[in-house]
């Protein structure tokens, strides 16, 4: 029977060490990269071998945790407490006695045609081509890759 | 064997998990993608998925909603946004936060990353007024800073995508990241993605401990949605006729909400089984999708006289046949995409073609038997010191294809006849932040290397705006083209899906220098000499 709370307590450790090191590798790359970069601006600040060097000791704790967690789902292990209720929450009983929902009112009609119009007006007017531009051509410091 | 079976019915998938799971796999059913490491680019793009995915994940299908906002936000200076107007007010109608719960890939990551055994820290009043920041983050990110750039400078920023974004970190930086044939992209990665890198790993472990951290405190889009939970047709609904009061389904509930349906609750369904009186399930307007599994085999009747396991053996009658037509759809998506798809094949077909004098597998040709293979001091005009006689293609060292554009300014850039200067291509469009940033850069190394140098400007075929109009405002002083509706340039070059891009030729017209990068003063300069040399 493995006991629960160093389990815990030990997976816990693993996840936050997994992105210490992580993190600490990503601001070490960078520094160096920088300096690298200050000196010659052909060069780059990251490079594969590099950040794959740098992130292979959090990505082998990263793997551990894992492995760690699937031991511990297999084992039913979790944090009991996580699924207690909570006493000390506000709970609005008067809105929650009075909510009904079920029905579809005037309001979702107006909505729901409005939607429809806006749809359309966007089709003619370029707006989803905009969409579809920015889906398609993407910009690299957009996805945080610049 | 019945260990088993307990086993998986405590911890298998749920129905949600399996939604869940559907919705991510659908969105980006372009499974090509993540083999080739480019991203999809057809027509669909132009529809946005109700869930949080980012458009530059290479499987995505569909655009990712809240990049789109900002999209339409960033160009309201041009035309209102409308299309995306009657996105969210429909998506937010039809199931508001219910897309939270069921239909969103970063919340499917964010509850499989909260299984990891740990310690968890419950809600508290404190998590419960940090709820409020994700409307922050939507006045701020999503609105004030987008609209700033977008109006006062005339450029896209999406702020949140740019500046927080762990979906386009995790999806797109790193899918694009992770293939091998995005090498290229490592030398592009600088402040960026070391601040959103380490956001994402933030964020990640915040989910560890505190259930959907990033739904909670942060997402936009939830915060969007949320504002629907009153009109919402799908969702979780209370039958007070039954409801006691009792409140163990806030009590229970892992989002902070103050009453079930609100504008935090995610209408996962967790507190149906666990409500005394089974007073909640989930409906759309007045059909039950879901109800308490304890319901289902109940011999009670309802206000209509028909028995409730009646009921529950139509409904399960009806799932049977739902699932039936998901995995259907869902099948055609994954053909359509990966085999059908005609622009996929059209893209194929032209990264064939321009490559043609290049063969992958053997290196460049070098029988010499194509025609555009010729060195370009044949078509050129002065002395023989420039010719070359690389193949054609557009790696380093390589030579590019010959081309004539027709420029905004009216006169003609012919590449061959630019044989003898340093040329420069760079390839950007006005929806592109860093793009229009480094334009300047471009235009201040033209004025001081005016003899020796010749730069062009390809936009982006894609456009809603008038390019022509829009570099007279920015007053951009070089040589501007729009590239064809085939993408002619953007194929010679081998453009790629991201921006900006740029190419380095030196005097004999070969490749030096081809990647999707911002560039500084500082690079162009050193670029430049070493072309030159």
């Amino acid at each position: 029977m493995m006991k629960t709370k160093p389990f815990l307590i030990i997976q816990s450790a693993l996840c936050i060490l997994a992105a210490v090191l992580l993190i600490s590798a990503t601001v070490q790359v960078y520094i160096k990269g920088s300096a690298r970069l200050a000196a010659d601006p052909t060069e780059s600040i990251y490079t594969k071998e590099e950040a794959v060097s740098a992130a292979a000791p959090g990505t082998a704790v990263m793997i551990i945790a894992l492995c760690f967690a699937v031991i511990g789902r297999l084992k039913g292990i979790h944090d009991e407490n996580a699924d207690r209720p909570v006493k000390e929450i506000d709970f609005d009983k008067e809105r929650q006695m009075a909510y009904r929902g079920g029905t579809v009112g005037l309001a979702q009609i107006i909505i729901f045609v409005a939607a429809i119009i806006c749809i359309a007006a966007g089709i003619v007017n370029g707006s989803m081509m905009d969409v579809l531009i920015k889906a398609v051509k993407v910009c690299t410091e957009c996805i945080g890759l610049g | 064997m019945e260990n088993i079976a307990t086993w998986w019915n405590r911890y298998g998938p749920t129905k949600r998990r399996l939604i869940q799971l559907y919705s991510a796999l659908l969105y980006n059913a372009y499974l090509k993608g993540f083999v080739n490491g480019s991203i999809y680019t057809g027509s669909t793009k132009a529809l946005c998925v109700p869930g949080f995915n980012c458009y530059s994940c290479p499987g995505a299908v569909g655009a990712c909603p809240l990049g789109s906002v900002q999209a339409a936000v960033a160009s309201s200076g041009q035309h209102i946004g409308f299309y995306m107007i009657g996105i969210i007010l429909l998506y937010g109608l039809i199931a508001g936060r219910t897309i939270c719960g069921f239909l969103c890939p970063l919340g499917l990551i964010q509850e499989l990353l909260h299984k990891i055994p740990t310690p968890k820290l419950r809600k508290s009043r404190l998590t419960r007024a940090l709820t409020y920041l994700k409307y922050v983050f939507l006045a701020v990110f999503v609105f004030a800073i987008t609209l700033y750039y977008g109006l006062a400078k005339g450029m896209a920023v999406p702020a949140f995508c740019k500046y927080i974004c762990p979906a386009g970190t995790v999806e797109g930086a790193m899918g694009l990241l992770s293939n091998p044939n995005n090498e290229g992209y490592f030398g592009m990665l600088g402040i960026f993605f070391t601040r959103k890198f380490i956001i994402m790993l933030i964020i990640g472990l915040a989910c560890v401990f505190c259930y959907r951290s990033f739904c909670r405190f942060i997402c936009p889009l939830g915060a969007l949605y949320g504002l629907f939970s009153r009109i919402a047709i799908v969702g979780i609904k209370v039958d007070p006729l039954r409801c006691n009061g009792c409140g163990l389904c806030v009590k229970t509930c892992k989002m902070d909400v103050r009453y079930v349906g609100d504008h935090e609750c995610i209408h996962c369904g967790e507190c149906m089984d666990r409500c005394p009186k089974e007073a909640i399930s989930l409906k759309a307007g007045k059909y039950t999708l879901m109800c308490p599994s304890k319901n289902n085999g109940n011999d009670s009747h309802n206000d209509s006289g028909i028995s409730e396991g009646s009921l529950a053996a139509r409904r399960r009658k009806i799932g049977k046949a739902a699932w039936g037509v998901l995995l259907a759809v869902l099948c055609a998506a994954l053909v359509w995409y990966n085999v059908l798809d005609p622009s996929g094949k059209k893209k194929a077909n032209a990264a064939e073609e321009v490559s043609s004098g290049y063969n992958e597998a053997s290196g460049p040709k070098e029988d010499g038997a194509n025609e555009a293979e010729k060195p370009l001091g044949d078509e050129a005009e002065g002395s023989d010191t420039f010719e070359s006689d690389a193949p054609i293609g557009f790696e380093v060292g390589e030579r590019l294809e010959d081309f004539s554009v027709e420029c905004l300014d009216g006169s003609t850039f012919k590449l061959s006849e630019n044989r003898g200067k340093v040329t420069i291509i760079n390839l950007w469009a006005t929806y592109c932040g860093p793009c229009v940033a480094e334009l300047p850069y471009f235009g201040e190394l033209l004025k001081s290397h005016k003899e020796d140098l010749s730069i062009l400007a390809v936009h982006a075929h894609f456009t809603t705006v008038d390019v022509g109009e829009y570099v007279a405002q920015h007053g951009f002083d070089i040589p501007i083209a729009i590239d064809d509706e085939d993408e002619r340039i953007f194929g010679i070059v081998n453009g790629s899906s991201t921006l900006p891009q740029t190419i380095v030729l030196n005097r004999k017209g070969e490749v030096i220098y081809n990647e999707v990068r911002s560039v500084t003063p500082e690079l162009l300069e050193k670029l430049y000499e070493e072309a030159a040399k």
